[in-house]
């Protein structure tokens, strides 16, 4: 498990840096639980912005539902999260939604920081 | 009237307006209710709270036109509790009065404040103000001292949430509205509450690469080990805003930087003033416990009554260390 985490946090990386042709820096991938019962995959992103993410945003979603399915995690819900006041993406995450964040989550933007891409 | 959280964005504002509209239709109580929605307005004053949305002068234009047309209040909160004294130089001063007079120019009802300084610029500039909670105000002397300045509110310090003879006494002795904080549940007279609102005023105005949040984590973790500390917390229930109705003029509801589906679920609480259920799911500041603790709201029916007429000698009496045990438990 160790050494697949390891490779998808660089693979993801290149992917980025093919699809945009510039520096992007995934410094961290983190596949967690929470005490509320949401499993998913968050990654630590420099160098990416919103409008990246609107461009290629089909495949991009392609990408992270693989890369959710690879660790059998549930895509119900695919976000970024931008640096407040900019455009800025800081976080891509995956989610597999516990009953209480469905319901807090749902909209395009539950929160001025977070973007939805599939919900 | 009540007061709600708004994140800042229109998105957000839609949803929330939707959500009273919705409410004043089914609840022939609400239609004689008013209403405000107050959002954070960072700029280089901070604010008291993570702000996640920073609207320009355009986009702000647009949403107060839109509450206006809902009849609804809007305000604004530049709250922060350090400035770095740039206030009181000349350049400050010009820059502060430049956007309080944007401010008026947009239309915005009140702004909310914790500096008297700013109190006395903004009152200069024709605004409305509202005296943060962070203004700490917590006994009579302080609340006239803001009397004075004639503003519209004073927001009490939600440590005497629950100290009715303190509330009592400045309710006749102001002339001002009374604003008071039903979902915060920040600790019992925080020893930590100044220096966590410097570190947000200064983190949320400058982006300074903060590394953690101490003052947060250490609040958790005392929560943690003393469970009692949840009880004490100065949280109002819905079903308890009954009792403050002839105290104070105004329940603000805390939690602007929370997702728009959870500030749904606690507007619906509070407007409809009864939840069912984990009261931990309604409170504000530290969510991060709702999902440690079950907080059973019907286990708090009538506390109240014990917390109107206690006399905070906390180490002769153990009434919230008790209903800790029976109302809280540790989820599985
Ligand atoms: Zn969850």
């Amino acid at each position: 498990m160790k050494n697949k985490i390891l490779n998808d946090r660089e693979e993801i990386e290149k992917f980025f840096i093919k699809l945009l042709g510039r520096e992007i820096f995934i410094s961290e991938m983190d596949v967690f639980a929470s005490k509320c019962s949401c499993v998913g995959i968050m990654l630590t992103v420099r160098g990416l912005f919103i409008d990246d993410v609107e461009i290629f945003k089909e495949k991009i979603l392609n990408k992270l539902e693989d890369l959710a399915k690879s660790y059998n995690i549930g895509d119900d819900w695919i976000f970024i999260r931008v640096l407040p006041g900019s455009d800025d993406v800081i976080n891509i995450g995956v989610r597999e939604l516990c009953d209480i964040c469905r319901e807090e989550y749902k909209f395009k933007k539950p929160r001025p920081d977070l973007i939805s891409l599939k919900i | 009237m009540f007061s709600i959280p708004h994140p800042g964005n229109f998105e957000s504002l839609k949803i929330i307006v939707d959500e009273i509209n919705k409410l004043r239709r089914i609840n022939k109580k609400l239609r004689k209710e008013s209403f405000e929605v107050y959002m954070g307005f960072p700029e280089f004053i901070g604010t008291g709270r993570a702000t996640l949305y920073k609207p320009n002068f355009e986009d702000l234009a647009k949403q107060v036109a839109y509450t206006k047309k809902n009849n609804i209040r809007f305000e604004v909160v530049i709250n922060a509790s350090c400035i770095g004294g740039i206030h009181l130089t000349p350049k400050g001063i010009s820059y502060i009065n430049w956007i309080f007079s944007q401010l008026k120019n947009i239309g915005i009802d009140s702004v909310a404040l914790s500096d008297p300084y700013l109190v006395d610029l903004a009152k200069n500039n024709g605004l409305d103000v509202n005296v943060s909670c962070i203004a700490l105000v917590d006994s009579l002397d302080k609340a006239m001292f803001w009397d004075e300045k004639e503003v519209y509110a004073i927001t009490l310090d939600s440590s005497i949430n629950r100290h009715f003879d303190i509330i009592q006494e400045i309710k006749e002795n102001v002339t001002c509205k009374l604003k008071i904080l039903v979902n915060e549940a920040c600790l019992y007279k925080c020893p930590m509450r100044i220096q966590h609102f410097n570190f947000f005023s200064h983190v949320n105005a400058q982006n300074i690469p903060a590394l953690d949040d101490y003052y947060y984590n250490k609040c958790i973790n005392l929560r943690i080990k003393k469970k009692e500390l949840i009880i004490k917390s100065p949280f109002i229930r819905p079903e308890d805003l009954k009792h403050y109705k002839n105290l104070v003029d105004i329940f603000k509801i805390s939690g602007r930087s929370h997702p728009i589906g959870w500030i749904k679920r606690v507007i619906n609480a509070y407007l409809s003033e009864r939840w069912d259920g984990n009261l931990m799911e309604l409170l504000d500041c530290p969510r991060e416990l709702e999902h440690f603790y079950y907080l059973d709201n019907r286990a708090l029916d009538g506390a109240i009554e014990q917390w109107k007429s206690c006399n905070k000698l906390c180490s002769k009496c153990n009434f919230c260390k008790e209903l800790a045990e029976n109302a809280l438990k540790v989820k599985g």
